[in-house]
C-alpha cells in the first residue's frame, strides 16, 4: 500500500516525512530522469504497514516541468504500476491560498486526501486563525493542524490517515463552477476516457508535447479535439478559465475560515530583507556568504581531507611493510587503497558545502541570492539559483555539480553541469603552481610590481570562467535549448533550520557519494593503475615501469597529436595520469624525470630536470614559456577528472552527458592549447 | 480586510500595469495578458483576476521585482510585470 506526500515546495514536506518516518528513508533517482524519490515505510496506529512516498515539491500538477509531471504520474499509478491509497497534502498554514491551490487539483484527481496544516505553530504567532472543522467541512477532507517541526499533531495525523483508509472512496469532485459549456466538455471526454476529472483536466492543461501521446494516437486526437472547442480559438484560454474557477473556489472556501484580521507583519523576514536584498547591502552580505562557502571548501575542509590522506598514506605504509613486493600489493596499494582515498578525500569538501547550502536553503536565504543575482545570470540563460553551484566550482566540481540540484529546471541542471568544471578547482593549482615556479619565476614584475606569474594565474581563472560562460549561452541556443526561465519564485519568510533536517540531508549527500559515485571512481581507479602498472610490472624502478606501461606507450603513441601543442612525451604519459586527478601530474613528471614521486609542486629539482631537457633542434630546454602558457590553458579547459566524470554520470543518470563533456572540454583544450601555442610560435615567442 | 479579500468594483480606478506602482501602493489585478505558460504559472501562483497585490520592492535598477499577495511574496522579472494590467 502506497501513501504519497504532497506539498508546495517550502511547506515542510521533508521536516513532515523526517518525523513520521524516522531515518529508514531510501533515496533513489526516479527511472530515466534526475529527480530524487524518497520512499520509508511506515507502520500506522492501526497496525497496517504502508510505503510513504515523498513527491517532489510542487505549486500545480500541470505538467511543466520535471517535478510535476513525476508528481502527476505518481498520483495516477503511471510510474509504479500502483496509485496510491491516499495523499497527504501539507499544506503550509501560513499560506494557505496558495496551499489549497494543489488540494483542489489532488481532490479533483479522485484519491483519498488528508491535508497535514503545517506550521500551525507559526500561523498562530502571527495572528492567523483558522477554522479548521470548517475548512475540512467545506473541502469534504479531514484537515489536521500540526507542526512537523516539533512533532506536533503528527499522532492524530496518522489516526486520521487509518480512519480516512477505513472509508470507501468516495470518488466525489469538488464542482469548479466553470462555465457549462466547459463542464459539458468536461464531462464528455472524462466518461469516454474513463478517467478521473482530474486527470482530464490535466490531459487538457498540460503541455501537450510533454505528455508522451506516441503510444496512443487516438487519446491524444480526442484531448486535441476537446482542447481546441475549449480554447475557442485563444491557445490556454481553458487553462486560465480553470485556473481562475479554483481559485475562486478557493476565496470562498477560505471566507469566514481564514481569519487575517489580527495578522502582524512577519517583522523579523521584512527587517531582514531590507539589509539582505538592499541594492548595495545585500551584495555585501551576499558577498560574505561566498567568502564563507569559499573558505569552508578551501580551508575550513583541508585538515579533514589531510587527515584522509594521512590515514590512507599510514594504511598504505602499514601494508607496503606487512606484503612483500609483489603485483597484489602495488593493486592494492595503487589501486584499490589509492582509490578509496580519491573518494573518501572529497568527504569533507561535500559535508562542509552541503552544511551551508542547507543552511542558506533551509534558511530562506538562497532564494533572496536568486533575488540579488537574477540580471546576471539571466543574460547567458539561467536562473539565479545557478549562480551558488557555479561559485562552489572553483573549489571542487564534486561537490558544486552535486550542488547543481538547487536549479529546477532539468535543462538549465544540465547546463550547470556541463559549465561547473571549466571553474577552476583547487586541483588546477599545483599545475599553475608548477608552470609558473619553472618558466615565470624569473620574470622581472610589470612596472616594478605586478607579478607575471600572479598576472598569468589569474588569467588562468578568468580563462576557465569566460569558458564556461560561454558554454552556457551556446547550449541554452542549441543542444539544451530552452528559453531563459521565468523569475517567478517565492521568498519564503526566514526560518531557523532545524538540527537534525540539515545534519540528516548532509549525510544523505556524504552517504550517496560514496556508495554511488564512489564505486564508479574505485571502478575508474583500478582501470588507470593498470593502464600505468601493465605491462612492464617487474620493472626495476617506477620510471622504467611506467614508461613502459601502457598509459606510458600511449604517452609516445599521443605525441604526434600533442607535438603541436608543444608537448613530448613526457607531458604526455602526465596527462594520462593525471585523468585520475590534475594534480597527479605533479608527481607523474616527478616519476618520470627519475625524481620522487612526492614532488613539491614548485620544487627546484623539478624546476631544473624541467628546464635541464634540451631540445636538440634548438639547443634550448624544451620546456620554454609559451609550452607552460599552453600546458596551463589546456589544464584550464580540459576534463582531467575521473570522480567529476562519475559524479556527472550519478546526478544526471546517464553515461550520455559525462562523455559529452569528455569530449567537448578536451576536444574546446586541445584547439585553444594549439590555438596558444601555434599562435606564439608565429608571433615569434 | 487583507490582501486576501476581492476589491470592490465600484471603486474609482485608475489602470496601470504592475511594473509602474509604487512600492507600498494597493493594487488590484485587473487581466494577466503575459502570453503562454508563463503567464498560466504566474496565475496558478495565485495572481488571478480582482487579487490584491503590493510591489514590496525593486531589485538593482529596477528589476525583479518583489511583491506580496495572498499573504505570501513572490518575485518575478520586469518584462512580466509590465504585462500584468492592475488598477490602484
Amino acid at each position: 500500500m502506497q501513501i504519497a506526500v504532497a506539498g508546495n515546495p517550502n511547506a515542510g514536506k521533508s521536516t513532515l516525512f523526517n518525523a513520521v518516518t524516522g531515518a529508514r528513508a531510501k533515496v533513489a533517482n526516479y527511472p530515466g530522469v534526475t529527480v530524487e524519490r524518497k520512499i520509508a515505510p511506515l507502520q500506522l496506529p492501526s497496525g497496517a504497514e504502508a510505503q510513504l512516498i515523498d513527491l517532489p515539491g510542487c505549486y500545480s500538477l500541470v505538467s511543466r516541468s520535471a517535478e510535476e509531471e513525476i508528481a502527476h504520474h505518481v498520483l495516477t499509478g503511471r510510474l509504479t504500476g500502483e496509485r496510491p491509497k491516499l495523499v497527504v497534502c501539507v499544506a503550509d498554514a501560513t499560506n494557505l491560498p496558495r496551499a489549497l491551490y494543489l488540494v483542489l487539483q489532488l481532490i479533483e484527481l479522485e484519491l483519498p486526501v488528508v491535508v497535514a496544516l503545517n506550521m500551525i505553530d507559526i500561523a498562530e504567532r502571527r495572528g492567523l486563525k483558522i477554522d479548521h472543522v470548517e475548512l475540512a467541512k467545506r473541502l469534504g477532507v479531514p484537515v489536521v493542524p500540526m507542526s512537523a517541526r516539533y512533532n506536533r499533531g503528527l499522532e492524530t495525523l496518522l489516526q486520521t490517515v487509518d480512519a480516512k483508509l477505513k472509508e470507501p472512496p468516495k470518488g466525489k469532485t469538488f464542482p469548479l463552477g466553470l462555465p457549462e459549456a466547459d463542464a459539458i466538455a468536461i464531462a464528455a471526454l472524462t466518461s469516454d476516457l474513463k478517467r478521473p476529472t482530474g486527470d482530464v483536466h490535466w490531459l487538457l492543461t498540460s503541455n501537450l508535447a510533454d505528455l508522451h501521446f506516441a503510444e496512443n494516437s487516438d487519446l491524444e486526437q480526442k484531448v486535441a479535439t476537446a482542447r481546441r472547442t475549449l480554447d475557442g480559438g485563444t491557445p490556454g484560454a481553458f487553462n486560465r478559465r480553470i485556473i481562475e474557477a479554483r481559485y475562486h473556489v478557493i476565496d470562498t472556501l477560505i471566507d469566514g475560515v481564514l481569519d487575517t484580521r489580527g495578522v502582524t507583519e512577519d517583522s523579523r523576514t521584512a527587517k531582514l530583507d531590507k539589509i539582505l536584498l538592499h541594492p548595495v547591502w545585500g551584495f555585501v552580505a551576499f558577498a560574505f556568504a561566498m567568502f564563507l562557502v569559499f573558505q569552508t571548501i578551501f580551508f575550513w575542509a583541508q585538515p579533514f581531507m589531510d587527515g584522509v590522506e594521512w590515514l590512507i598514506g599510514a594504511l598504505a605504509d602499514g601494508l607496503e611493510k606487512v606484503i612483500p613486493e609483489s603485483l597484489t600489493r602495488s593493486l592494492l596499494v595503487n589501486g584499490l587503497l589509492a582509490g578509496v582515498g580519491s573518494v573518501l578525500v572529497f568527504v569533507p569538501q561535500i559535508a562542509f558545502l552541503f552544511l551551508l547550502l542547507t543552511l542558506l536553503e533551509e534558511s530562506g536565504y538562497m532564494a533572496r541570492a536568486a533575488f540579488l543575482l537574477d540580471r546576471v545570470m539571466r543574460k547567458v540563460g539561467l536562473h539565479g539559483k545557478a549562480f551558488v553551484p557555479l561559485m562552489s566550482g572553483f573549489a571542487c566540481a564534486v561537490p558544486a555539480i552535486m550542488a547543481a540540484r538547487t536549479v529546477e529546471s532539468r535543462r538549465d541542471r544540465l547546463v550547470t553541469i556541463m559549465v561547473v568544471p571549466f571553474m577552476s578547482c583547487s586541483a588546477r593549482l599545483p599545475i599553475y603552481v608548477l608552470v609558473i615556479a619553472a618558466v615565470f619565476s624569473t620574470a622581472e614584475p610589470i612596472a616594478g610590481f605586478i607579478s607575471v606569474g600572479g598576472l598569468i594565474m589569474a588569467a588562468m581563472y578568468f580563462t576557465g570562467f569566460a569558458a564556461g560562460l560561454l558554454t552556457a549561452l551556446v547550449l541554452k541556443r542549441t543542444a539544451l535549448k530552452s528559453p531563459t526561465p521565468p523569475f517567478i519564485m517565492e521568498l519564503p519568510t526566514y526560518k531557523i533550520p532545524s538540527a537534525k533536517a540539515v545534519a540528516r540531508l548532509v549525510f544523505e549527500r556524504c552517504r550517496v557519494f560514496v556508495t554511488q559515485t564512489g564505486t564508479v571512481i574505485l571502478a575508474l581507479s583500478v582501470i588507470l593503475w593498470a593502464l600505468l602498472t601493465f605491462p612492464a610490472h617487474n620493472a626495476e624502478t617506477d620510471t622504467e615501469r611506467l614508461e613502459h606501461s601502457f598509459g606510458g606507450k600511449l604517452g609516445h603513441v599521443i605525441e604526434p597529436a600533442i607535438e603541436p601543442l608543444g608537448f613530448d612525451w613526457r607531458i604526455g604519459i602526465g596527462l594520462v595520469a593525471s585523468f585520475a586527478a590534475r594534480e597527479v601530474l605533479v608527481s607523474t613528471l616527478g616519476q618520470v624525470y627519475s625524481l620522487d614521486a612526492d614532488i613539491e609542486p614548485d620544487s627546484p629539482a623539478l624546476r631544473d630536470a624541467l628546464l635541464a631537457d634540451i631540445d636538440p633542434a634548438t639547443g634550448k630546454p624544451h620546456f620554454t614559456p609559451l609550452v607552460g602558457v599552453s600546458l596551463m590553458v589546456f589544464f584550464v579547459l580540459a576534463m582531467q577528472c575521473l570522480s567529476t566524470v562519475a559524479t556527472v554520470k550519478r546526478e544526471t543518470n546517464s553515461w550520455r552527458w559525462p562523455i559529452a563533456q569528455l569530449i567537448y572540454m578536451n576536444g574546446l583544450a586541445y584547439v585553444a592549447s594549439l590555438l596558444v601555442y601555434q599562435g606564439g610560435r608565429a608571433l615569434g615567442f | 480586510m487583507s490582501s486576501l479579500s476581492l476589491a470592490a468594483v465600484d471603486e474609482p480606478v485608475a489602470e496601470s500595469n504592475l511594473a509602474d506602482v509604487k512600492a507600498g501602493v494597493v493594487a488590484t489585478i485587473v487581466a494577466v495578458d503575459v502570453p503562454g505558460e508563463v503567464g498560466e504559472r504566474l496565475m496558478e501562483m495565485g495572481m488571478t483576476r480582482g487579487t490584491r497585490i503590493t510591489v514590496v520592492r525593486r531589485g538593482f535598477l529596477g528589476d525583479p521585482v518583489q511583491v506580496s499577495l495572498r499573504g505570501y511574496m513572490l518575485t518575478l522579472r520586469k518584462a512580466q510585470a509590465r504585462q500584468i494590467r492592475v488598477a490602484t
